[in-house]
C-alpha cells in the first residue's frame, strides 16, 4: 500500500514537471526578448537566455513613468474594489442559488443564466452607461458593470453545496438568520474555494482591457492592460495605414518593448496569485474541520 | 429537537419560512438588480438581428428586416465550413477540458510538500496571463520557416523543413493543444478547489476498509467532484457555437491557407464586419450562438438530471 | 416569461424614447468636439491643445475640445460613439479605420456641398477632381487631407542593395520585370528574400484599380475611356495567371523561401532582403524606421484615385449643432500653416526648434508630436530635419500630374451584393497568400480559385458593379 502510495506521488510529479516546464518556457521566452537587443531579436529569434542583455526596453518603458504610474494606480484600484464588490455580491447570490430550501433558487439561476447565453451586443450596452447611467470617462464604468459574473457565481455556487447540510440545519434551529449563517458559518468553511473565485475575478478586472478602451478618453485614466493592448494593437495598424493611407505613422513599437510591457502587466498578478495560494493550500484543513 | 419543534405552531412555521425566504432574497437582491440593468435591459439590442441596423437611425428607428439577415448566414458559401469546425472543435475542447485538469487536479492532490504545490499551480497558471496576441509572437517563433526553432530541429534531424503556416493537417492538434495549454492552470485549479472541499475524513474510513490509494482516486475523488465536472460541462455546451477568436485568428496568424481548418463562427463575423460593416448579420449570428446553446444546454440539463438529479444546473 | 418580455419592451421604449428627446440648446458660448487618431498619452497635450482653441477662438469666436484617440482603438472607439448618437462635430475617417463610406451609408455625416459654398478658400485648395472623388452617391461628405493622394508602385528594399543593382530596379516598369532585380540581389543571400505585397498599388503598375477593394472581384483598366467603362474579375484573366506564375518562378529560382511569409518578418534585418511593395511618396526613405538603410524607388505610373483621395479625410457629424463653424474650423485648420503646425508639432523652441524657414527639429516628442496626415494640410507643414526639403513640393506635383483614373469619384455599393462579397472575401484569402508567396502548383491553385469563385458568386459582382458604373457614367455626363 505505502508503495503504491510513493508510485502515484511519482507518477504525479513527473506529470507535474512536464507540464510545467510546458508552460514556464514560453512565459521565460518572453522575459527574455524584454531583455534583448532588438537587432539579436529580429536576427536569431526568441531565446531562452538573451543573447546579450540590454535594459533599455525596461528602461524606455518606465521614463514614459507617468503614465505607467498612472495605469499601476487605476489597474490596482479597479481590481481592488472590483474583486471586493464582486465578491460580496456574487457570493451573496451563490449562497441563495445553493440552497434548496429556497424556493427561487432554481429560477434564479435560469435568470441568470440566460444572461450567459444571451446578450444584446455592445451597441445598447454602451448607450446604457454612457447615456443613462453616465459613466464615460469614470473609473466606475469599469467595475460596476462587471460586477456579476455568471460563471464565477455558479463555481461559488457548487463549492457553498458542498458545505455540510446539517452544519446550516443546526444554526438555523438555533435562531439564526440567514445572512449570520451566510457570513458567519458558511462563509468561513468554504474560504478555500472563495478565494479561488477571488483570484479568479481578480483577474477578470486585471486583465480588462476592452471596457477601458470603450468608456475613458482621459489618458490618466487608461489602465495597464490597455496600454499592453494598445502597444499591441498598434503594431497591426500602423502597418494598414502605412500601406493604405501611405503615410508616415512614426515608429513601430518593438518588440522587446512589447514583451517588457507584457511582463510589467503580467507580473504583479503573479505575485498576488502566489499570496493568494495559501489560502487555497489551507483549504484542505479548513475544510476537514467539522 | 423533536420536543422543540412540536412546539411551534403551524403559523408560526409559516412566518418563519416567509422570514426564511425574505432573508434569501435580500441577499439575492443587489445582485438580481445589477443583472437585471447591465443584462436584460441592454438585451433590446437583440432586435438588430432582425433589423437592418444603421447607427444614425438609432436601434429601434432601423428598418425591420424580418430573417434577412439570419438568411444571409445560413445562404453563405462558408456556412457548412465554419458550423463544422466550430461544433468540432468545441467537442475535442470539451472531451479535452475534462479529462486533462481533472487529471492534473488530481496528481496535484497527490502531492504533499505545499511549496511544491505552489510552485506547480503557479508555473501551469503562467499561460492564462498571455494574450493570445503575445502567444501568437511565441508561436510564430516555433513555426517560422527560416529561424524558426521546429524547423531548426528538422533540419538537424536530417529533415525536410516545414512551411507550417500552409500545412492544414497540423492545425487542428495545434489549436487543441495550445487551447488546454493556455487554460489547464485555470481549470486545474477549479478542480482542486473542489477536492480539497472533500471530507478528508472519507479517505481515511476508505482506507481503513481496504481501499487502495489509487482505487479511492476513481472511487471517491472523481465521483464527490463530479458535480463541478458536470456543472463546468454544461456551461461549455451553452457555448458550443462561439469561438475562442484569438486562438483561430492570431495563433493561426490569419494564414488563408488554413482556413479551411481555422475557419469558425467568430472569424466568419470578423470578415463579415470587414466586407460589408453590417452589425446587423453578426447580431443575428450571435442569436443563432445563443438559441443553439441554450436547446443543447436544456437538453444536457434534462440528460444529467435523469441520471443525478443532485448534479443539474437548475 | 411573458412578464420579462413586457417588462424588456417597457424598458426598451423607455430607452428609445429619452434617446428621441432632443438634447438641449446652449447658444453663447460652445465648444466644438474633433475625435482624431493621435497620441492621447503624451504628456504637455492639454498646453498643445489649449493654445491651439485659444487661437481659434481669437480667430473664429469658438473654442475647439481636440480628443486624440490611439490608431488601434480608434475605430472601435468611433462605432460606439457614432451608434450612440453622441453629439460631437468633426471626426476624422477613411476607408480602413472609421470607414467612410459605411458611416455615410449610415447616415452619420453631413453632407457638405452647401456648406462648402461659405468657405471658398478651403473649396479652392483642392482641385474638383479630389472633390469629386469624394463623393458618395452625388454628395460630399469628407474634406480630405492634403498629402499623397496619388498612387503608384513603390519598391523600398536596402539601400546596400539598391546602391549596387538599383539600375535593374529603375529599368522596371512593373511588378513582373522586377524579377531582375531579385536575381541580382539572391546571388548575396539566396532564399531569403520577403516580398512583401500592397497588392491595390501592384495592380496600378499594371494599370488597373479594384472596385471595392479588399482584393475582391471587380476591376477596371484607370486608362479606359470614361464612356465605355468596362469591369471584369482581376482573377478570371490571363494577366493574373502570368503574374502567380511569374512569382512562383522566383520561388523555383530561389529568390524567396518557399513557405508562407508572416507579416512580422518584414522588418527584419538587412539580410533578409526585405522587399516592400508600397505607395510611393516623396521623403518616405528618410521617413520610415528602418533599423538600416532603405532606398524607395517608384515602379510604374501614379494614378489619382478614389481609394487614394479619401485615404484620409475630416468628416462632419450628423449629430453636429454647429456644421457651418465645423467647416470654418477646417478651413482655417487647412489654409493657416502656424494653427497646423501646432497642431501636428507642437509648440516652437518647447517640442521643436526652427533650423531654418521651412526645417524644424523635433526636441521633445515625449511632450508632444501626432501624426502629420490627420489634421489639415501636409503642404503647409515645416519639414522635419533630415527629410529633402523640397518633399511637399514634390508630393504636390506627384498629385497634380498623377492621371485620374476613369473610376475617380466613383463609389460601389456594396448592399446588393454583399453575400457575394463576403463570400469572395473568403476565397481571396484561402488563395492568395499562398499564390502571393509562390508556393504550390499554381495552376491547380489558380483553377481551384476560380471553381470557388463560381459558386461563391462572383460574376454576380461584377455583373452588379458593371451595373452601377453604367449608371454612374450616365448620371455624369
Amino acid at each position: 500500500m505505502k508503495r503504491e502510495g510513493l508510485a502515484i506521488r511519482a507518477i504525479s510529479n513527473m506529470a507535474l514537471i512536464f507540464l510545467a516546464v510546458c508552460c514556464i518556457v514560453p512565459f521565460l521566452s518572453v522575459i527574455s526578448s524584454s531583455l534583448t537587443e532588438e537587432s539579436y531579436l529580429t536576427r536569431y529569434g526568441y531565446n531562452l537566455l538573451p543573447k546579450k542583455f540590454d535594459f533599455s526596453a525596461y528602461k524606455l518603458l518606465f521614463t514614459n513613468g507617468n503614465t505607467l504610474r498612472n495605469a499601476y494606480m487605476v489597474t490596482a484600484f479597479v481590481t481592488a474594489a472590483g474583486t471586493v464588490g464582486s465578491i460580496v455580491v456574487s457570493a451573496q447570490f451563490a449562497y441563495t442559488l445553493s440552497r434548496r430550501e429556497f424556493m427561487l433558487s432554481k429560477f434564479l439561476s435560469l435568470y441568470l443564466f440566460i444572461t450567459m447565453l444571451f446578450s444584446g451586443g455592445m451597441v445598447p450596452w454602451y448607450i446604457l452607461i454612457t447615456r443613462y447611467l453616465h459613466l464615460k470617462d469614470s473609473l466606475f464604468a469599469l467595475i460596476i458593470p462587471c460586477l456579476v459574473s455568471s460563471w464565477n457565481i455558479f463555481l461559488l455556487k457548487s463549492h457553498f453545496k458542498a458545505v455540510p447540510e446539517e452544519v446550516i440545519e443546526a444554526a438555523r434551529i438555533d435562531g439564526a438568520n440567514e445572512f449570520y449563517i451566510f457570513y458567519g458559518i458558511v462563509f468561513p468553511i468554504a474560504k478555500g474555494g472563495i478565494a479561488t473565485v477571488a483570484i479568479f475575478i481578480m483577474l477578470t478586472f486585471w486583465n480588462d482591457w476592452y471596457n477601458n478602451m470603450l468608456f475613458i478618453t482621459s489618458p490618466e485614466k487608461y489602465s495597464l492592460q490597455y496600454m499592453l493592448q494598445s502597444l499591441l494593437l498598434k503594431v497591426e495598424t500602423l502597418q494598414i495605414a502605412q500601406s493604405s493611407l501611405g503615410a508616415d505613422v512614426g515608429e513601430i513599437p518593438k518588440n522587446s518593448i512589447r514583451m517588457a510591457t507584457c511582463v510589467a502587466a503580467a507580473g504583479p498578478m503573479v505575485f498576488v496569485f502566489s499570496f493568494f495560494q495559501k489560502y487555497f493550500v489551507k483549504g484542505i484543513t479548513v475544510g476537514s474541520i467539522k | 429537537m423533536i420536543q422543540k419543534n412540536k412546539n411551534i405552531t403551524p403559523v408560526r412555521k409559516k412566518k418563519k419560512l416567509i422570514t426564511m425566504q425574505m432573508q434569501f432574497l435580500l441577499l439575492a437582491l443587489p445582485a438580481v438588480i445589477l443583472i437585471f440593468v447591465f443584462n436584460y435591459l441592454p438585451m433590446s439590442g437583440i432586435v438588430i438581428a432582425f433589423k437592418n441596423f444603421k447607427f444614425s437611425r438609432g436601434i429601434f428607428g432601423s428598418e425591420w428586416v424580418g430573417l434577412e439577415n439570419f438568411k444571409f448566414f445560413f445562404k453563405s458559401s462558408d456556412a457548412f465550413r465554419v458550423i463544422r469546425n466550430t461544433l468540432t472543435y468545441n467537442f475535442c475542447f470539451i472531451v479535452a477540458d475534462m479529462i486533462f485538469p481533472v487529471a492534473f487536479a488530481i496528481f496535484l492532490s497527490n502531492i504533499r510538500k505545499k511549496f511544491a504545490v505552489k510552485g506547480y499551480q503557479t508555473a501551469i497558471f503562467l499561460p492564462y496571463f498571455l494574450s493570445w496576441v503575445v502567444i501568437s509572437y511565441m508561436t510564430l517563433s516555433f513555426f517560422d520557416y527560416n529561424s524558426g526553432m521546429f524547423n531548426m530541429i528538422l533540419q538537424k534531424c536530417g529533415k525536410a523543413p516545414v512551411s507550417w503556416y500552409s500545412e492544414t493537417k497540423y492545425w487542428p492538434f495545434i489549436f487543441i493543444i495550445f487551447h488546454v495549454w493556455k487554460n489547464i492552470g485555470y481549470k486545474t485549479l477549479v478542480y482542486y478547489a473542489s477536492i480539497l472541499g472533500i471530507d478528508t475524513s472519507i479517505y481515511e474510513a476508505a482506507k481503513t476498509d481496504g481501499c487502495s490509494d489509487f482505487r479511492s482516486i476513481f472511487h471517491i475523488t472523481v465521483p464527490m467532484i463530479r458535480g463541478t465536472i458536470i456543472m463546468l460541462a454544461i456551461l461549455q455546451v451553452g457555448s458550443i457555437f462561439r469561438a475562442d477568436f484569438g486562438l483561430f485568428y492570431q495563433l493561426s496568424q490569419n494564414s488563408g491557407a488554413l482556413i479551411n481548418v481555422s475557419d469558425v463562427v467568430d472569424t466568419y463575423i470578423f470578415r463579415t464586419l470587414m466586407v460589408t460593416g453590417n452589425t446587423s448579420v453578426s447580431a443575428a449570428v450571435g442569436v443563432v450562438q445563443s438559441v443553439v446553446g441554450l436547446i443543447l444546454v436544456l437538453l444536457t440539463n434534462y440528460i444529467v438530471g435523469r441520471i443525478d438529479s443532485d448534479s443539474t444546473l437548475f | 416569461m411573458k412578464k420579462i418580455v413586457s417588462i424588456l419592451l417597457a424598458a426598451s421604449c423607455m430607452l428609445a424614447a429619452a434617446a428621441l428627446l432632443p438634447g438641449c440648446n446652449r447658444q453663447e458660448e460652445y465648444t466644438l468636439k474633433w475625435y482624431f487618431p493621435g497620441n492621447p498619452t503624451k504628456t504637455d497635450n492639454k498646453e498643445v491643445y489649449a493654445a491651439a482653441s485659444n487661437m481659434i477662438k481669437e480667430k473664429l469666436g469658438f473654442g475647439v475640445e481636440f480628443i486624440p484617440f490611439e490608431l488601434g482603438s480608434y475605430s472601435e472607439k468611433m462605432k460606439m460613439i457614432i451608434s450612440s448618437g453622441e453629439d460631437f462635430d468633426i471626426c476624422w475617417t477613411s476607408p480602413n479605420f472609421n470607414d467612410y463610406k459605411l458611416n455615410v451609408a449610415n447616415e452619420a455625416f453631413f453632407p457638405l456641398d452647401g456648406l462648402l459654398e461659405t468657405t471658398p478658400d478651403l473649396k479652392n485648395l483642392l482641385s474638383d477632381d479630389i472633390w469629386d472623388a469624394t463623393r458618395v452617391q452625388g454628395e460630399i461628405y469628407g474634406v480630405p487631407t492634403q498629402q499623397i493622394m496619388a498612387r503608384s508602385l513603390a519598391v523600398i528594399t536596402p539601400k546596400m542593395f539598391y546602391d549596387r543593382y538599383g539600375d535593374l530596379l529603375t529599368k522596371a516598369d512593373n511588378f513582373e520585370e522586377l524579377g531582375g532585380y531579385l536575381a541580382a540581389c539572391t546571388q548575396e543571400k539566396p532564399n531569403y528574400a520577403h516580398l512583401n505585397i500592397s497588392w491595390g498599388d501592384m495592380l496600378l503598375s499594371y494599370h488597373m484599380e479594384e472596385i471595392i477593394g479588399q482584393k475582391l472581384p471587380g476591376a477596371v483598366y484607370v486608362t479606359d475611356d470614361r464612356n465605355n467603362i468596362k469591369v471584369f474579375n482581376q482573377y478570371d484573366t490571363e494577366w493574373f495567371e502570368n503574374v502567380m506564375k511569374t512569382r512562383a518562378q522566383w520561388t523555383q529560382n530561389g529568390y524567396t523561401i518557399n513557405a508562407l511569409p508572416s507579416s512580422q518578418s518584414v522588418k527584419n534585418t538587412e539580410y533578409d532582403i526585405p522587399i516592400v511593395f508600397n505607395t510611393y511618396k516623396p521623403g518616405l526613405a528618410s521617413e520610415t524606421n528602418y533599423s538600416y538603410d532603405i532606398a524607395i524607388e517608384q515602379v510604374g505610373p501614379a494614378y489619382l484615385t478614389t481609394s487614394g483621395v479619401t485615404a484620409t479625410l475630416n468628416a462632419i457629424s450628423a449629430t453636429s449643432k454647429h456644421p457651418e463653424e465645423a467647416i470654418k474650423l477646417m478651413e482655417y485648420i487647412n489654409t493657416d500653416p502656424e494653427i497646423n503646425n501646432l497642431l501636428v508639432y507642437g509648440i516652437e523652441d518647447k517640442h521643436y526648434v526652427k533650423v531654418d524657414e521651412n526645417t524644424i527639429k523635433t526636441i521633445d516628442e515625449e511632450g508632444f508630436a501626432n501624426f502629420n496626415w490627420v489634421l489639415g494640410n501636409t503642404f503647409n507643414l515645416y519639414v522635419k530635419e533630415g527629410v529633402e526639403a523640397d518633399c511637399w513640393d514634390k508630393t504636390k506635383e506627384l498629385n497634380d500630374n498623377a492621371t485620374p483614373s476613369c473610376l475617380l469619384g466613383f463609389s460601389a455599393d456594396i448592399t446588393p451584393i454583399a453575400l457575394e462579397a463576403t463570400n469572395c472575401a473568403s476565397v481571396v484569402q484561402e488563395y492568395y497568400s499562398t499564390l502571393e508567396a509562390g508556393i504550390g502548383d499554381t495552376d491547380a491553385l489558380i483553377a481551384e480559385m476560380r471553381e470557388k469563385f463560381k459558386t461563391a458568386g462572383a460574376d454576380k459582382i461584377i455583373e452588379e458593379l458593371q451595373r452601377q458604373v453604367d449608371e454612374w457614367v450616365k448620371n455624369n455626363r
